[in-house]
């Protein structure tokens, strides 16, 4: 068997990862936004909060690579047999439940309870694996937004680090 | 010849690099048997040290024995000011010798403003010095960041901590004040959901491995970042860097800013506790309008951790000290120690940062030893931290420039002029380079000190507060409506307006 069998298709890597970007970087701007208002506003010119940015961004961009990196690293790990058409569903309610969890909002064990609930619920109702396939699908418009603004981002980064 | 592989170039680079600094190493050190005309200078800042709490200021609590022995080598300043209630704009102070209002740096983390960046103790120090600043406090290396240019050795925060050093200073140097202030948003903050969640993990799972038999309320942390330090690791830290610069030929200014007894107070097992049962009693104040509604059994017990935490730096200091003392390099040193800011327990206000100036927040300790010097001197009339610039060109034999808002202090050149004013300034919340709209002023004048409160809500929309220190050293009494002092308040709020629109004027 080919490695590339062990990895889904790229639609449906795709579809997981928006999922995660959608989160991340909402979370990044939220917060970097709320700094910009309290602080920054008072202090810092437009090029700075801009270039600010661009490391924020660029931090969001390393984060969501490595959840999807990681989602694709368990799916190899596990037999074909547990995980063939599964990755949609078990990627998006196993990353929403991770970030979820690491937001410290709630208990960690209320996010185990909702996993769980919902592996359970996208196993043997349709009904609810297609909800979360069709979130998931819906998601990927953002990456037409985030993802040139992450590549500008890095550039951006990168440019304020080179040279003496 | 064949072919370079990367392993040789490797090799190959290290050794020169290795070379080139064991040259410069040894030159140094050949040097450094020549006498140096001009004085070594240790600046030791240690951040929120309110002189209220200090038994070498005639606190009742024995806090600080170790300074105590050392002010009977020194000069003492009794009234001595920080120039803001906070790290930035305190620190900025005493490094720009400029007073909040006209270097700006007022806000969280906030900078100077740019055309001053050259208006430091750094710059003004030239050449002549070999330059080493560190602070453990992150907003205060934000101002080290933007002097960065005139500062030949520039440690990083993490430096004496238990975690070693941080990716910014390997990896972004060439943008280290964005990328500084962007990476403590991002993982200290909790900007970064999963980075935060990644570095933090792994900071807590460090600082476990240290064994918690000796610190336990926990190790103390540099704030943001949390780094855990021990006292004993950061002043042995500090005093092999200061050995190491001594050994220089040319003779070195060193800043070293350490955190402690800044919040968390996390004592030492000696000290944790140990004025807990002492049957201290602090005034009770009313709680303040502009306060942060903190009881005042809270506020006790934090008093309590506070003052342990400050006979816990003591002790380290004390060593330190000694340490120095027996290499003979307090001999060839001025040897300052100050604050960026004080620290209050009362008016239902707890730490530092907030609308009001009251005498623990702003009344900060000040000694200086001269090299060798075995008498002890004391200074009464109000200084600030603006004049420690000054102070520190006037040890070093050169110019003062005219810009400088501060004037060198008595014993160093300077005169005991007990007329002078003193401005502290608190704008956290304004933008910072236009008039301020809601800030706090302070002036105060020999004994005397008038407090002006502008843009709070309700009666601290417009707000005067007067005291006679010397009469009500705890602020008790309000005496601004009393017609036998019109003439002093008016006196002193003409000089603070003054101040305040020839800053505006420069915006």
């Amino acid at each position: 068997m080919s490695l590339a069998n062990r990895f889904p298709k790229s639609q449906e890597i795709v579809s997981v990862y928006a999922v995660g970007v959608v989160v991340l970087y909402a979370w990044m701007f939220i917060f970097t936004m709320k700094d910009f208002v309290n602080t920054w506003s008072l202090f810092l010119n437009v090029a700075d909060v801009l270039s600010l940015f661009a490391y924020t961004t660029t931090g969001a961009f390393v984060e969501s690579l490595l959840v999807i990196a990681v989602l694709l690293f368990i799916h190899f790990l596990l037999p074909q047999k547990i995980t063939a058409n599964r990755f949609v569903p078990y990627g998006v309610i196993l990353t929403l439940s991770f970030l979820g969890a690491i937001m410290r909002y709630y208990p960690a064990i209320f996010f185990v309870i909702a996993f769980l609930a919902l592996a359970l619920l996208s196993e043997y109702v349709q009904a609810v694996r297609k909800i979360i396939e069709t979130i998931a699908d819906r998601c990927i418009i953002f990456l037409y937004v985030y993802m040139p603004l992450s590549l500008v981002s890095i550039i951006v980064v990168v440019v304020r680090n080179i040279g003496a | 010849m064949g072919k370079l592989s990367r392993r040789d170039f490797l090799k190959l680079g290290g050794g020169a690099l290795g070379a080139t600094l064991a040259s410069k190493i040894i030159s140094e050190s050949a040097r450094a048997n020549q006498t140096k005309k001009t004085p070594n200078i240790i600046l030791l800042i240690c951040d929120a040290m309110t002189a209220r709490n200090l038994s070498v200021y005639g606190y009742s609590r024995k806090t600080t024995p170790n300074l105590e022995k050392f002010a009977e080598q020194a000069f003492v300043y009794h009234n001595h000011y920080a120039n803001g209630n906070f790290t930035t704009p305190g620190t900025s102070s005493l490094l720009t010798g400029l007073r909040p209002l006209t270097h700006r740096a007022v806000n969280h983390g906030a900078t100077i403003r740019k055309e001053l960046a050259g208006h430091n103790v750094f710059s003004f120090l030239g050449n002549g010095y070999f330059k080493t600043a560190y602070t453990q406090n992150y907003w205060a290396n934000y101002l080290l960041a933007q002097f960065s240019s005139a500062i030949d050795d520039l440690l990083p925060v993490s430096e004496f901590s238990l975690l070693g050093e941080r990716i910014i200073n390997r990896h972004f140097k060439n943008d280290a004040l964005v990328a500084d202030r962007a990476f403590e948003k991002m993982i200290y903050y909790g900007n970064s959901l999963l980075l935060s969640f990644i570095a933090n993990s792994y900071f807590q799972s460090q600082a476990k491995e240290i064994s918690l038999e000796k610190y336990p309320m926990g190790l103390p942390i540099q704030g943001y970042p949390q780094y855990p330090f021990t006292m004993e690791g950061l002043f042995e830290g500090i005093k092999n860097k200061i050995i190491e610069l001594d050994a220089l030929a040319r003779p070195f200014f060193s800043y070293f800013h350490v955190f402690p007894p800044h919040h968390p107070y996390r004592p030492q097992k000696d000290f944790a506790g140990m004025f807990d049962n002492d049957g201290y009693k602090p005034i009770e104040k009313r709680k303040h309008a502009l306060a942060h509604d903190v009881e005042q059994t809270s506020l006790n017990a934090e008093r309590n951790n506070y003052d342990a935490f400050v006979a816990n730096l003591d002790s380290a200091i004390g060593r330190f000290m000694e340490a120095l003392k027996e290499r003979g390099i307090l001999d060839r040193a001025y040897f300052i120690i100050a604050s960026d800011h004080g620290e209050t327990f009362e008016r239902g206000m707890h730490g530092h940062g907030s609308p009001l100036l009251y005498e623990p927040l702003v009344r900060i300790p000040l000694m200086i030893r001269a090299p060798g010097a075995q008498t002890r001197r004391d200074f009464l009339t109000p200084t600030n931290n603006i004049d420690l610039l000054p102070t520190i060109l006037n040890i070093a034999g050169q110019k003062i420039p005219d810009s400088c808002e501060g004037a060198a202090l008595p014993g160093f050149g300077g005169i005991e002029d007990a007329q002078r004013g003193v401005i502290v300034t608190q704008a956290l919340e304004s933008v910072a380079y236009k008039p301020f709209t809601k800030a706090t002023y302070a002036i105060l004048r020999g004994k005397r000190k008038l407090i002006y409160y502008h843009g709070y809500p309700n009666k601290y929309q417009e707000y005067f507060e007067f005291y006679d220190l010397q009469e009500d050293p705890e602020e008790l009494n309000d005496k601004y409506s009393q017609p036998k002092f019109a003439s002093i308040i008016s006196n002193l709020k003409a000089e603070l307006f003054a101040a305040i629109d020839k800053a505006n004027k420069k915006l």
